[in-house]
């Protein structure tokens, strides 16, 4: 339950020509324990006194000399900061067509003249109430907001950086270029760099299920976990995930799991060791171009303690290059609501694949424009080349 | 997502169609709460009418299939073509559940 705000720290103009006017609204807002009230004369005052007085609310008159209620309420509904302040109009008018002349011209509300003092209370209330619970409201999805970009950074911030890619890429041979974009809200998606010494690089790319906070989280606990228990630089890829997933199983909460697919590139004899669980199927380009969805078929991790991985094998000979993605991919909707599909993939990113060197930049403004920014789900790319 | 639930002498039958998704979630539940009815044995999703379904659906499939097993009653999936197909296929469903064309 929401507790009824503070009224006590409202301010708010009266807007009347006429003294007593504004004496007797005053003193009925007065008796509400709002005690910071500021007063204008016409619809002059009343624009120069809302910039420097800053109310949470208006007392309107409509007849006045130099600008009317009318032209002033159409005004303050120009400038942006003003577009929500309340309004209320208190008026001579009755007749039905004047009365919608007043919410046109962009009132809140109105009360008729004679002034009826409960009325007016009730209504000044209302609008109070209201501007404050939308305030509190604003905050509160700002700071939200604020703390989930912040999050976002950090999340981009445990991926691998670009001189990483470069250095532990030229030390095997191997070309590496990467790409992330976090999804409007948190994903899952995480990838890294495993060095394996000479000669071997390893490659994994991992996506937790769902979106939000939680599949975030998901992503550094694992980031945590492979700093503990890395890859040895002989062991079998199906061994590294069999590990990965006993540490998972224990640490996910249940309907949470992660796709995945750990690569061994090893540059001494031409050829590329993997294991996946049910990560995205791997696209191949090998010297001549041709393309081959390599099988990822596997158990997702974090599901079932003690299930077994398949090692496969690939050749990897120089001139060849392998793509890597999430499904964010194959899964976001495109401007007429259909996502691209895994039979579709190899004619929509080949020809960009293909390219010359750096492919990536070339292939996201493709990605962007067919699915526009932002994507409901965590995108990342990366591409290991063997020039 | 739509469902329509039919029973069987042993248990039941749900007929799902659309878009299996994350926003289905509430929906699915209520689905799987029914496990717990009296004398059920078996459930069989029919999956046919699902022309595609994303990975947090496929987090809900995985949790059905951990109530069922707590309460003893056999989870069939039955009629998953295309996408749906090929992405249960990906991640094994066929070691972890019985399917049925």
């Amino acid at each position: 339950m929401i507790e009824a705000p503070d009224l006590g720290t409202c301010k708010v103009l009266i807007v009347d020509d006429q003294e007593p006017n504004r004496r007797l609204l005053g003193s009925l807002v007065e008796a509400m324990g709002i005690e910071r009230i500021e007063y204008a004369v016409d619809g002059v005052d009343g624009l120069a006194k809302i910039e420097s007085f800053r109310p949470d609310l208006v007392l309107l008159d409509i007849m006045m000399p130099n600008m009317d209620g009318f032209t002033m309420c159409r005004e303050l509904r120009t400038r942006p900061e003003w577009r929500d302040l309340p309004v209320l109009v208190n008026t001579a008018l009755s007749e039905p067509s004047e009365r919608v002349e007043c919410f046109k011209a962009g009132a809140t509300d109105m009360v008729t003249k004679p002034i009826n003092g409960p009325e007016v209370l009730a209504r000044v209330r209302i609008h109070l109430e209201r501007r404050l619970l939308i305030q509190s409201l604003s905050a509160y999805h700002e700071r939200v907001a604020q703390e989930l970009a912040l999050a976002a950074r950090m999340q981009s911030e445990i991926l691998p950086k670009p001189q990483r890619l470069e250095a532990l890429g030229e030390a095997c041979g191997l070309r590496l270029e990467s790409y992330y974009a976090p999804s409007s809200e948190l994903g899952g998606d995480f990838w890294e760099l495993l060095d394996l010494g000479p000669d071997r690089l390893g490659v994994l790319l991992v996506d937790f299920s769902g979106h939000g906070v939680g599949a975030a989280l998901n992503a550094f606990r694992l980031h945590a976990l492979i700093g503990r228990m890395p890859p040895g630089r002989d062991q079998a890829p199906s061994e590294w995930l069999r590990v990965l997933n006993g540490a998972l199983k224990g640490l996910l909460g249940p309907g949470q799991f992660a796709t995945a697919i750990y690569l061994v590139f090893d540059t001494a004899s031409d050829e590329i060791r993997y294991a996946s669980a049910a990560a995205p199927a791997p696209l191949l380009l090998d010297a001549r171009g041709q393309a081959a969805l390599l099988d990822s078929s596997g158990f997702f991790l974090g599901i079932i303690a003690g299930v077994d991985y398949e090692d496969r094998k690939v050749a990897f000979p120089r001139g060849s290059s392998l793509f890597l993605y999430s499904d964010a991919l194959l899964e976001s909707p495109d401007t007429g609501g259909r996502p691209l599909g895994e039979a579709d993939l190899v004619d929509f990113v080949g020809p960009e694949l293909t390219g010359a060197d750096p492919v990536l930049p070339g292939l996201v403004k493709r990605i962007e424009g067919r699915f526009p920014p932002p994507l409901p789900d965590d995108l990342t790319l990366v591409r290991i080349a063997r020039p | 997502m739509d469902h329509v639930i039919r029973a069987l002498p042993d248990g039941k039958e749900v007929l799902l169609s659309g878009r299996l998704t994350f926003a289905d979630h509430n929906n699915f539940r209520a689905i799987i709460a029914q496990f717990s009815e009296p004398g059920a044995k078996r459930f069989v999703l029919d999956l046919s009418g699902i022309d595609f379904i994303d990975s947090a659906a496929l987090g809900m499939v995985l949790l059905a299939r951990d109530t069922a097993i707590s309460r003893g009653i056999h989870l069939v999936l039955k009629g998953a073509g295309g996408q749906v197909k090929r992405i249960m296929e990906v991640a094994k469903f066929n070691t972890l559940f019985t399917m049925e064309d």
